[in-house]
């Protein structure tokens, strides 16, 4: 039993970070694009298409030349550390569980890239320097954390 | 069907392999690295006095000049603050085209704080190891919080005017396409800061009239060839696409639209290279080598190098000498790499040698001269 727990656990971590990234990248793309079309630019939906693939995987999924890692281990390292507090808090308060995994997978992203501003001195992903930019971002670590409370969830028995 | 002799043409390529590389060490072996001063803070920029004294900028605030060949320890006096922090400080200089009569110097420099800091371009007169009469004949505006991406290079064009390359702070991407701010700018003004009437877009409405051209990102190399007129400009790229481009009155040079760069997350910038109305580089370097300054050769010293653009590599930490014709790129050499430090600036001297500025706390003034030539 405790090894089908541990499997579930893993599956939904995994199943977190996934939604979670993809989440993250496509709207971060469509924040880039909506900055371009702002200014003029003329975009097709195949071209639109195209970019939200391209950074989906080598954004989302592929380590970064420049950074050396991607954002898919960003946001898993984050939810990692977020996931087990709020563990601890839905210990003492069960009924909010997946309230409380929604929010600290939200709460992952904007420390992470709040904090990455404070380290690196600069915004470290252009679509995040605006509050609509964070606030999307960290809707998408939200997601990852209702993804995460739903599939993690201890099944009981009547 | 005729048969190709195998054996002749099998050393006729190697004769000729042999003679490329022997013209390759040859080559390598014309030219002696000679350390002029060291111990700079990252220099970032040198002017030739006519008496042959140098003046070196150090990004830390310092405007240094060597004599006679010796770093002088105490700096030139008079030169203003500097807002020193991430890529801001005191960056270029240059001398008025009439130094000799109005001994004129003009210094680029970040001026402000964190939260509020532009590119100024200042100038003053010099003498014995001062400045005065200092006087601001450029801001970029608005100010910005960043403290990155100030471009910052001054060029004298062969009408007098004063070219002054303005970045676009790194998070203001977007605003170097709009007209009614420098962010990604080249502007254009006359030796005491006034607006030339015949600027591109003066008259032109919610346009700022200094603009020359737009569309770039951080441009760190600016040269004016002397006898075609012709401004080359290079800029640094984000993660690939650092461009040579051959910038003309009120064209746009694209970014963020048009690029070969990605975002350092490895997302796109744009989803083009190419967009309609905006002009293509003569060159671009993907990966980046991050371009941080430039010469068009015109000396005696090496006459094989006379007409070719020497760009100063920081990341890749070489100097790329490219082979020009007609403003178009033949061909591309990689020199110094086995100096093994990062370039910020290459210039030409009044005697044909290279300078080099090495990019680091501990910078250095390279001149590069013939093998065998006198010191």
């Amino acid at each position: 039993m405790a090894l089908q727990r541990l499997v579930r656990i893993i599956i939904a971590f995994v199943a977190a970070v996934v939604v979670a990234t993809a989440v993250a990248c496509v709207i971060g793309t469509q924040f880039v694009l909506a900055a371009l079309t702002g200014i003029g630019v003329e975009i097709s939906v195949s071209e639109r298409f195209a970019t939200t693939w391209y950074d989906l995987v080598n954004f989302g999924f592929i380590p970064s030349p420049a950074f050396g890692f991607s954002y898919a281990l960003v946001i898993g390292i984050g939810l990692v550390i977020a996931f087990i507090a709020a563990a601890a808090m839905s210990h003492f308060l069960p009924r909010f569980r997946t309230i409380i995994y929604t929010v600290a997978g939200g709460v992952a992203i904007v420390t992470f890239l709040s904090a990455s501003f404070f380290v690196f001195g600069v915004v470290l992903f252009a679509f995040a320097q605006t509050p609509m930019g964070l606030i999307s971002q960290a809707a998408a670590g939200a997601a990852g954390g209702w993804i995460f409370a739903k599939y993690s969830r201890q099944e009981t028995t009547s | 069907m005729s048969r190709v002799p195998l054996k002749p043409v099998a050393v006729a390529a190697l004769c000729v392999m042999a003679l490329g590389s022997f013209n390759a060490a040859s080559r390598a072996a014309d030219y002696t690295l000679n350390t002029l001063a060291e111990g700079l803070a990252f220099p970032w920029s040198l002017a030739f006095l006519p008496d042959g004294d140098i003046l070196v900028t150090e990004r830390d605030g310092q405007l240094r000049l060597i004599q006679n060949g010796v770093l002088q320890f105490e700096p030139v006096t008079g030169v203003p603050d500097s807002y020193v922090a991430g890529q801001g400080g005191l960056m270029d200089v240059r001398l008025h085209p009439d130094f000799e009569q109005n001994r004129l110097i003009y210094l680029s420099y970040a001026h402000g704080d964190g939260d509020a800091n532009q590119l100024r371009v200042a100038r003053a007169e010099y003498a014995d190891g001062a400045l005065t009469d200092l006087e601001v004949v450029f801001g970029a505006e608005p100010m910005k919080g960043t403290p990155v991406h100030y471009g910052a290079r001054i060029a004298f064009m062969t009408d007098g005017k004063l070219l002054i390359t303005s970045g676009d702070g790194f998070i203001h991407r977007e605003r170097a396409q709009l007209l009614d701010n420098h962010f990604g700018k080249t502007v254009r003004v006359n030796d005491d800061g006034s607006v030339p009437d015949d600027n591109p877009f003066v008259g032109t409405d919610g346009a700022l009239p200094e603009i020359w051209t737009y569309g770039h990102r951080n441009q760190q190399g600016l040269v004016v060839d002397p006898e075609s007129g012709r401004v080359y400009l290079h800029e640094h790229g984000p993660m690939g696409g650092d461009e040579l481009n051959i910038i003309e009155p009120g064209k746009n040079y694209g970014w963020p639209v048009a690029t070969y760069g990605l975002d350092y997350s490895g997302a796109r910038i744009s989803p083009f290279q190419e967009y309609s109305g905006m002009e293509m580089p003569v060159e671009y370097w993907v990966p980046s080598i991050a371009p941080g300054g430039m010469t068009l050769y015109d000396g005696e010293a090496f006459p094989a190098w006379q007409g070719d653009i020497f760009v100063a590599a920081l990341a890749n930490m070489t100097v790329r000498r490219l082979d020009l014709e007609n403003g178009e790129v033949q061909g591309q050499e990689i020199l110094f790499a086995d100096v093994g430090e990062r370039f910020r600036e290459v210039r030409t001297g009044p005697d044909g040698y290279l300078y080099l500025l090495t990019d680091s706390p501990d910078g250095r003034v390279i001149q590069v001269r013939p093998t065998g030539s006198s010191s």
